[in-house]
């Protein structure tokens, strides 16, 4: 008889200390990544490095084709560096099989979709307990956490409700909780309000502010300005490269952006 | 003020046909598939017509009949003066006909009177099978009486002897005969021969060597050339070969290919040709039930000259009449039997119906996925302006223009198919050198009936109408909004009755038909007319038509309530999904989420393992309908040897036993052999068995199979005419054997291997009698033998009457058997040799049994029986039939599988985008894989067992119905076939989940298409 295989719930990591040398859980080492060949090839990222603490939200930003998603898509392993590499807790990507990399999505990365990208046929808790139960969790602690995931992002009451009866903002509040349940340490959000009004959209950047405030790595791609204000450090993209980074007080100043810098304070 | 012109709606349909051009486009994977699934059907459409309806006409093959110079083939019957005139096709009899040994048939003269006086008439004869060898010693021109014993055939060794069937002719028609020479002349005098490459190659003939040829004694049956046997019994004459006709050519090849008509044998075979002398001579002297054959030359033989010779009982195959086909009003009429046309009719239709349906099950959730995946633009049209009309009609003419693209690849590939099968069956015609070369090339390209192209295209266009029509009418329905958010439309809620209709419709309408189907077998039924003559139902009973309708509603119902139970099983588990684990959980969501793809391919599933399970029950129930009808050979693994032509007991034995040791040289499970012999005609007594009076049936009835097979059962009778009475026949003896008491030792009955043949092997050796027919075993378990000097006496004439112990015993191939012991006991003072049965250490399998058919030593000497078939739905061993008879279940199966595997296909395609967020989450290519396979899971864990049992269900009414009815047969038994359901059920399972996992493998890379 095969054993079966029971996770409880890890509690999140604290958050590092300031001055602390923890590595970070996700780095990027002049990471390189083309598409295409020939008159076709497109160097959607060119020696890109980038470091994101525990605790630390980073916003990307920068024009159509800068490189954003293809950014988002090597940090949660979807995608692969033509050359450079890319570290999740001091692990390179490329080292692992494949499926390490789904264990890997499944335990350490949580991704967020701009168009929410819930399973139709699964109710908002199923969704939310689905990469804990491809990993083997039991079915009674894999949906109480999935429970205590919508909790946290304020939607319990639709746990039983079907993507397809819900609002864009509650959506994307189901994928919030499918992001952050169980031990992630690493959320990656590609324009995660961009389908919604600028209030809801206040409300999930409000989530995922906490929960980098909890001690996760979130990394958020956007194309405004003052959604990046949620965060502590924006890096600018263009072309592929890295055109700047810089602090949450003036993001305005690389942008001109006047709605820049109204980060509200929590 | 809106203006309409007529070109509205032509106008209407030109961006709907743009938008499913582009989706067609953007979609090529679901486009190809959609269309290959129409392209299949057509193309298997369009070569089946191609390939039967342009092989050979039967004009033309009877025109190859003819020999070439010659205008007619004329054949004169020995059928009464008296009878109604003969009735023939253009291309000759239409079947077998019985020549009465008293009567002489027309002569040259009579048949000249009807000709034109320009016309030449050339005679030719045929003989029976004849022995040849080089050993004998008669000089050419030499003939003498072979006497009983045949002597000096016992001393040639086998090698140096074989069998041939001459022909003997007049001067005009043996040049036309012959075929075409490889050496030598043709003959110049009686006395000299031509033989065929086969017999000079078996005996080492050249020209300048004799041969003599021999005929052996009469049998007293009579085949299709009636006494010309007993003309030449006991005869031998020596022959000088002049000529060697080359294999195959010429005239012999046309002839085989049309059945020989002119009498020249097949291509390959043992054959010779002289001028007239020895066989025409001894026809001469006893002509009475001889047919006569002339070859006709110098002027046409007309269709009225041929109805003129059918008045004198003779029939005439003419190359004016075959080239000139006479009007349907100048043919004589031709009887039809209504109940067979209606059932091939009703057989077209319904397998019309069950393949259109199935190719729609597969085809249509191809257009399903294209409306879903469309429905975004839909809201987007729609919100443009665009009416319900108008969205039916994008949906409509992706339909249409993949018909139509669908067809056109169907029909190139349905003449490409035509053409391979096509060369194909001429090419194995042309190996086996027997089989008629009814297909050929040359005749596919006279004869391709080109309607099929024009008639099978709109077919197919209309098919993917047909296909896009329930989606499409789903996307009319849609609702802007949740079109436009990409959403499915809300299901309406209904009330409780409405879920309780839905929820039991299906298993109520499959209540309905057991109980109208029930209702069926409680409708009396008239008696069912016999034609005496005929032998066949004159008119049909009263009460079939209610009948009828009874059954058609009842399999309507049956089918509708079983499509019906699938959606509504397939919602339920949509429901009930929540405990299983996510990829199951996420098939069953989907198939619930999805009916108009999943339940068209549950469908597809279901109905094509209930036609498998059908044919499976009908096809063996069939089967064992047959054998009990009447005499069979169920020989455990063993075969007899007899001769193929009968010369005399000694030197038939030293044949059999010569051929059962070559046998045994290479076969180490043959250990010997035990002889089998009969009652010989000339015997001053001989045997009968009747029934005790207690078990007598009237004078027109025979017993019904039930009392005949089942030992004890009470005793019914039918009308001997009727398809449950029971047959006996003779399956061994062939046409050497002379009486219908075969005598086994207890040894020979052992050697069979059958269950039962001891214990009838110990009544045989007690003196008692083993039957094939129960109910002449008497209560007190005797048989009666009556003994006369006459074979067959009526009861009221029998001389004396014997009781002896009696055994029944199926399968031993002959109806009456007794000890030879205790047939001379019972008076019987003369037996004749009939073979060997040989004595097994091990049975031998069916297949090595068949290849004994094929052994070359004494191919044309010896005549192997072999025991029935095994199988249990082939009524015979051979490999063409068992493929025949397997291939319908195995193709449905193969139908099963694709519908499980192009919706399992479509599922991916469609959830291409759900299978990257589940990468994304993390889930493996494992997971994906198990998605694909549950998604296949669920539609067979539907369709399968409901198919599987409806099947069943349908094939056990079926013969049920057939056993009420009686028209073809008892039908005793219904033969369930539960290990092959069982295993062609796993079959399907194992395939089509497999095919899924193939198919639902994920790509290597999710992010261009899913993510991006």
């Amino acid at each position: 008889m095969s054993p079966v295989r029971r996770r409880a719930r890890p509690a999140l990591a604290d958050p590092p200390r300031a001055g602390g040398a923890a590595a970070p859980v996700l780095e990027l080492r002049a990471v390189t990544r083309v598409h295409g060949e020939g008159a076709r090839e497109v160097r959607a990222l060119d020696a890109v490095s980038l470091a994101v603490n525990a605790g630390e939200f980073i916003a990307v930003m920068g024009p159509s084709g800068s490189g954003k998603s293809t950014l988002l898509n090597l940090a949660g392993g979807l995608d692969f560096a033509d050359t450079g590499e890319v570290l999740i807790d001091g692990t390179p990507l490329a080292g692992l099989r494949t499926k390490q990399l789904a264990e890997l999505r499944r335990r350490s990365v949580g991704y967020v979709f701009q168009d929410f990208n819930l399973l139709p046929g699964l109710t908002a808790a199923e969704n939310a307990a689905f990469p804990l139960e491809l990993d083997g969790w039991a079915r009674r602690p894999a949906f109480q956490a999935a429970k205590d995931a919508l909790g946290e992002c304020g939607i319990a009451h639709l746990a039983d409700r079907r993507p397809e009866y819900m609002s864009g903002g509650q959506a994307q509040r189901v994928a919030i909780a499918r992001a952050l349940v169980g031990p992630r340490q690493l959320v990656l959000a590609d324009e995660p309000t961009g389908a919604l009004d600028s209030n809801t959209g206040a409300a999930i950047l409000e989530l995922l502010r906490d929960r980098a405030d909890r001690g996760a790595a979130v990394v958020m791609v956007t194309h405004e300005s003052r959604f990046a204000a949620w965060a502590d450090r924006t890096v600018y993209l263009r072309d592929g490269r890295v055109s700047g980074i810089t602090g949450p007080s003036d993001p305005g100043e690389l942008l001109g952006d006047p709605d820049a810098g109204s980060r509200p304070t929590s | 003020m809106s203006r309409r012109t007529s070109g509205d709606g032509a106008r209407a349909w030109r961006p709907a046909l743009r938008l499913a051009r582009r989706d067609s486009r953007r979609h090529r994977a679901r486009t190809v598939l959609a269309a290959t699934l129409i392209a299949l059907p057509i193309a298997a459409l369009v070569a089946f017509i191609g390939v039967t309806a342009s092989d050979t006409p039967s004009s033309e093959q009877a025109l190859r009949g003819i020999p070439e110079g010659a205008d007619a083939v004329i054949t004169a019957t020995a059928i009464s003066r008296d009878a109604p005139p003969f009735v023939q096709l253009p291309e000759g009899p239409p079947g077998p006909w019985m020549d009465d040994a008293e009567v002489l048939p027309a002569g040259s003269e009579d048949v000249a009177n009807v000709l034109d006086p320009d016309t030449e008439l050339h005679e030719y004869w045929k003989s029976p099978k004849l022995i040849a060898s080089v050993d004998l010693g008669l000089a050419p021109g030499e003939q003498r009486s072979a006497g009983a014993e045949a002597a000096g055939l016992d001393a040639i060794a086998f090698d140096r002897l074989g069998t041939v069937e001459l022909t003997e002719a007049e001067p005009g028609a043996l040049s036309l005969l012959v075929p075409d020479l490889s050496a030598g002349t043709l003959p110049g005098d009686a006395n000299e021969l031509v033989v065929s490459a086969a017999l000079a190659e078996r005996l080492a003939l050249s020209p300048g060597d004799t041969v003599t040829l021999l005929a052996p004694p009469d049998a007293g049956w009579r085949s299709t050339d009636g006494n010309t046997a007993a003309a030449m019994q006991d005869s031998e004459h020596g022959f000088r070969v002049v000529g060697v006709a080359a294999q195959g050519a010429g005239g012999a090849e046309s002839a085989a290919a049309a059945g020989t008509p002119a009498g020249t044998p097949a291509a390959g075979a043992a054959a010779a040709w002289a001028l007239p002398g020895w066989l025409s001579g001894l026809v001469d002297d006893l002509p009475e039930g001889i047919q006569r054959h002339w070859l006709a030359t110098g002027g046409d033989v007309t269709w009225e000259q041929t109805k003129a010779l059918n008045e004198a009982q003779a029939f005439a195959v003419s190359r004016h009449v075959l080239t000139n086909y006479p009007p349907a009003s100048e043919l004589y009429p031709v009887p039809l039997n209504v109940g067979a046309y209606i059932e091939a009719v009703v057989g077209i239709i319904a397998m019309g119906v069950v393949g259109g349906l199935l190719v729609l099950f597969l085809v249509t959730p191809a257009f399903a996925v294209s409306a879903e995946q469309s429905r975004r633009s839909l809201g987007l049209a729609a919100a443009a302006g665009a009416a319900p009309r108008d969205l039916r009609r994008i949906i409509l003419s992706q339909g249409i223009v993949l018909g139509a693209i669908g067809g056109l690849a169907g029909l190139a590939l349905g003449v490409g198919a035509a053409v391979g099968v096509t060369a194909w069956f001429e090419r194995l015609a042309a190996d086996s050198g027997t089989m008629a070369q009814q297909y050929s090339l040359a005749s596919l390209l006279t004869h391709f009936p080109w309607w099929v192209l024009p008639v099978a295209w709109p077919l197919a266009v209309g098919l993917g109408a047909l296909a896009a029509l329930p989606p499409a009418r789903t996307a009319a329905r849609m609702a802007p909004v949740d079109a436009l958010r990409d959403r499915r439309p809300a299901a309406p809620s209904r009330g409780r009755i409405a879920r309780l209709v839905a929820a039991l419709g299906g298993p109520a309408l499959i209540a309905l038909a057991v109980g109208l189907g029930l209702i069926g077998f409680t409708v009396p039924l008239g008696e069912i007319e016999m034609d005496p003559e005929l032998g066949m139902r004159g008119t049909a009973p009263a009460g079939a038509q209610t009948l009828g309708l009874l059954v058609a509603a009842a399999l309507i119902c049956g089918a509708a309530g079983l499509a019906l139970s699938a959606r509504a099983i397939i919602g339920w588990l949509g429901t009930r999904g929540g405990r299983a684990r996510p990829a199951l959980r996420l098939a069953l969501r989907d198939a619930a989420d999805h009916p108009s793809r999943s339940v068209p391919a549950t469908l597809g599933v279901m109905f094509a393992l209930a036609a498998a399970a059908f044919t499976l029950v009908t096809g063996a129930s069939l089967v064992s309908n047959m054998r009990d009808s009447g005499t069979t050979l169920e020989w455990n693994g063993t075969f007899m040897v007899g001769p193929a032509v009968g010369v005399s007991d000694d030197f038939d034995r030293l044949l059999a036993t010569a051929a059962v040791d070559d046998i045994r040289s290479d076969t180490p499970e043959v250990t010997g052999s035990k002889p089998i012999f009969e009652v010989a005609r000339a015997s001053a007594l001989q045997l009968q068995p009747f029934r005790p009076a207690a078990s007598a049936c009237e004078w027109d009835e025979v017993p019904h199979v039930s009392s005949a097979t089942r030992p004890g059962a009470e005793l019914k009778c039918v009308n001997q005419m009727s398809g449950a009475g029971f047959n006996p026949g003779f399956r061994i003896g062939g046409l050497i054997a002379q009486s219908n008491v075969f005598l086994f030792s207890g040894d020979a009955v052992r050697a069979t291997g059958m269950p039962g043949a001891e214990a009838a092997a110990q009544v045989l050796d007690a003196g008692g009698a083993v039957v094939n027919d129960a109910t002449f075993i008497s209560e007190a378990g005797t048989v009666r033998v009556g003994v006369d000097p006459d074979m067959l006496a009526d009861e009221a004439d029998t001389d004396e009457f014997v009781e002896v112990p009696g055994a029944y015993l199926r399968g031993l191939g002959t109806p009456f058997v007794v000890s030879p012991g205790t047939a001379r006991a019972l008076g019987v003072d003369a037996t004749h040799y009939l073979g060997e049965i040989a004595t097994v250490s091990t049975p031998l399998s069916d297949s090595e049994l068949f290849g004994l058919l094929d052994r070359p030593a004494f191919q044309s000497l010896a005549r192997v029986s072999i025991p029935d078939s095994t199988s249990r739905l082939a009524p015979a061993n051979d490999p063409v039939t068992l493929a025949v008879v397997w291939s319908v279940p195995a193709l449905l199966g193969l139908v099963a599988v694709a519908a499980a595997t192009v919706a399992v296909l479509l599922a991916a395609t469609q959830g291409r985008r759900d299978a990257a967020t589940m990468h994304a989450v993390g889930a493996g290519r494992g997971t994906l894989a198990r998605l694909g396979v549950a998604r296949a899971a669920v539609m067979l864990g539907v369709g399968l067992p409901l198919g599987i049992a409806g099947g069943i269900a349908a094939g056990s009414y079926q013969v049920a119905w057939n056993r009420h009815i009686e028209a073809s047969g008892a039908w005793l038994d219904t033969v369930m076939m539960w290990d092959t359901q069982f295993t062609v059920g796993l079959a399907v399972l194992v395939a089509a989940l497999a095919a899924a996992l193939l198919v639902a493998r994920s790509p290597r890379s999710f992010v261009r298409r899913g993510l991006d």
